[in-house]
């Protein structure tokens, strides 16, 4: 008898040490790109150097990577280039950015048919009828754990007359919405917002399960996560000069913070003749049209 | 016969599914197409007691044709051709009317689009604007028109009360004289 509830004292104290061991994942995050070229071989170094360590990955990135009006080679050329190498470093979804609108509703539509990951944006909702290009959500499944990854967008900005069948909706209604319409139990929830640390904070307070708050738009470093009640939030500045490294600790019912990096990278040279060739080919363009018009 | 050819335009038209843009700026004119063959998209301006109701087909990604009546002429015909599109941030259109040719050129600055352009023909003018939507139910207008050795300066708002930009209407002010537009997309 003394023995039979030993053993029984034995499953339950394992059991219960089952639960309360965590399971670790590393989130890496970029945000706001900008079509920077000369990073990207170092961005990959870092990503691959943490796929080879023993820690999961989720690799994530907060929006504006395909486009940037401040540098005129950027506006015209390099979102194919900036696609293929989000495809070849595995990314596993990224949110809408502002930027990325600015290709206009085609070539955003070739672009998100061309990346192996999904775009995403919750709170800009297309007329019934009309396909878009991005979805609300996602879940991705990484070492045996359910994270639900949804989207969101500034309101900031946006290209609206080019996009007239779009109708932007506010942010913690088209999150609780996504939120109500996942039926599958999942293990985290990761919102991917272009949107400013601020924003996220008001967010995550109306919005209480929300794990993770990846944001983007305003170019902000967060060598400490911002918490906001359970949400950490974290940013990775600009340009690729940072990859973002949050580790958690996933346990059933918490998840709590192990580490939160930026680790910087460097430049390296990069190969923009083509490029060139399309800021000419518009510089020239615009020149023929100003002159037939003015003369 | 010139209204039996409208109705002969016109009747095709409205039969029509979805379209882009909603243009309702009161026939301000942006090197900008449907995109959405077989989308329509319809305007009706009204300035100083006179009218003008514009139907605009996509008959190809690049080529839209608009059938025009006003109070004076019942009848006109513009074809519009999208001749370099995407090549960020430019367009360049070109528009073949009746009577008139015109050169389009649109600037696709994420909320701000910059036009500019030239029509030969009937009337000689020169045009250019910049538009700005701060916000996805406005958009504000400012530019100048040189037609006839004149130069006009142009201010303009148009608003999406449906929060979406599929419908919407605009208030235009062309050297002084009020220009209202209704206009959008029928689906």
């Amino acid at each position: 008898m003394r023995t039979r509830r030993a053993a029984i004292f034995l499953i339950i104290v394992a059991l219960a040490a089952l639960a309360a061991v965590g399971r670790p994942l590393a989130i890496l995050y970029t945000n706001d790109l900008h079509v920077r070229l000369d990073r990207l071989s170092s961005l990959r170094e870092k990503i691959e150097r943490e796929r080879a360590a023993d820690t999961p990955v989720l690799l994530v990135d907060a929006g504006d990577a395909w486009q940037d009006f401040r540098t005129p080679l950027a506006a015209v050329w390099g979102a194919d280039r900036m696609v293929d190498w989000m495809n070849g470093v595995g990314y596993d979804a990224m949110a809408l950015g502002n930027h990325e609108m600015y290709w206009g509703a085609d070539r955003l539509a070739e672009l998100a048919a061309r990346a192996s990951f999904p775009i995403l944006c919750a709170n800009l909702v297309p007329t019934p009828g009309i396909s878009s290009p991005f979805v609300a959500s996602a879940v991705r499944v990484v070492d045996g754990l359910r994270v639900l990854l949804v989207g969101l967008i500034t309101g900031e900005h946006l290209p609206y007359p080019d996009f007239p069948w779009l109708r932007r909706v506010a942010s913690v209604a088209a999150l609780r919405g996504t939120l109500d319409a996942q039926t599958e139990a999942v293990d985290l929830v990761v919102v991917v917002g272009h949107l400013p640390t601020a924003e996220a904070t008001a967010i995550a307070r109306a919005v209480d399960s929300i794990d993770v708050f990846v944001s983007g738009h305003s170019h902000e470093e967060t060598p400490e996560p911002i918490r906001a009640g359970e949400t950490l939030i974290v940013q990775a500045g600009a340009f690729g000069r940072y990859l973002g490294r949050l580790v958690l600790d996933v346990k059933p019912d918490d998840v709590s913070l192990v580490s939160n990096d930026l680790i910087p990278t460097t430049k390296a040279p990069a190969d923009v003749d083509r490029g060139l060739v399309q800021l000419t080919a518009v510089v020239l363009t615009l020149l023929a049209t100003a002159l037939v018009v003015l003369l | 016969m010139k209204l039996a050819l409208l109705v002969l335009t016109l009747l095709p038209c409205v039969a029509a599914s979805a379209a882009y843009p909603s243009i309702a700026f009161g026939g301000l004119p942006e090197a900008i197409v449907g995109g959405d063959p077989g989308g329509t998209s319809f305007a009706l301006a009204v300035s100083d007691g006179t009218w003008r109701a514009s139907i605009t087909r996509s008959l190809a990604r690049r080529l839209d044709v608009t059938a025009t009546a006003t109070a004076g002429d019942l009848f006109d015909l513009t074809a519009r051709v999208l001749v370099v599109k995407d090549l960020l941030p430019l367009h360049v259109a070109v528009d073949i009317g009746l009577d008139r040719v015109s050169l389009l050129a649109t600037l696709l600055l994420g909320p701000v689009h910059v036009d500019y352009g030239r029509t030969w023909g009937a009337t000689d003018a020169r045009f250019g604007y910049v538009q700005y939507a701060p916000s996805q139910t406005v958009t504000i207008l400012i530019g100048l028109d040189t037609s006839d050795d004149r130069c006009r300066a142009i201010v303009g708002v148009r608003v999406h009360p449906a929060r979406t930009r599929r419908w919407g209407a605009s208030l235009v002010v062309v050297d002084g004289a009020l220009r209202f537009a209704i206009g959008g997309t029928r689906r």
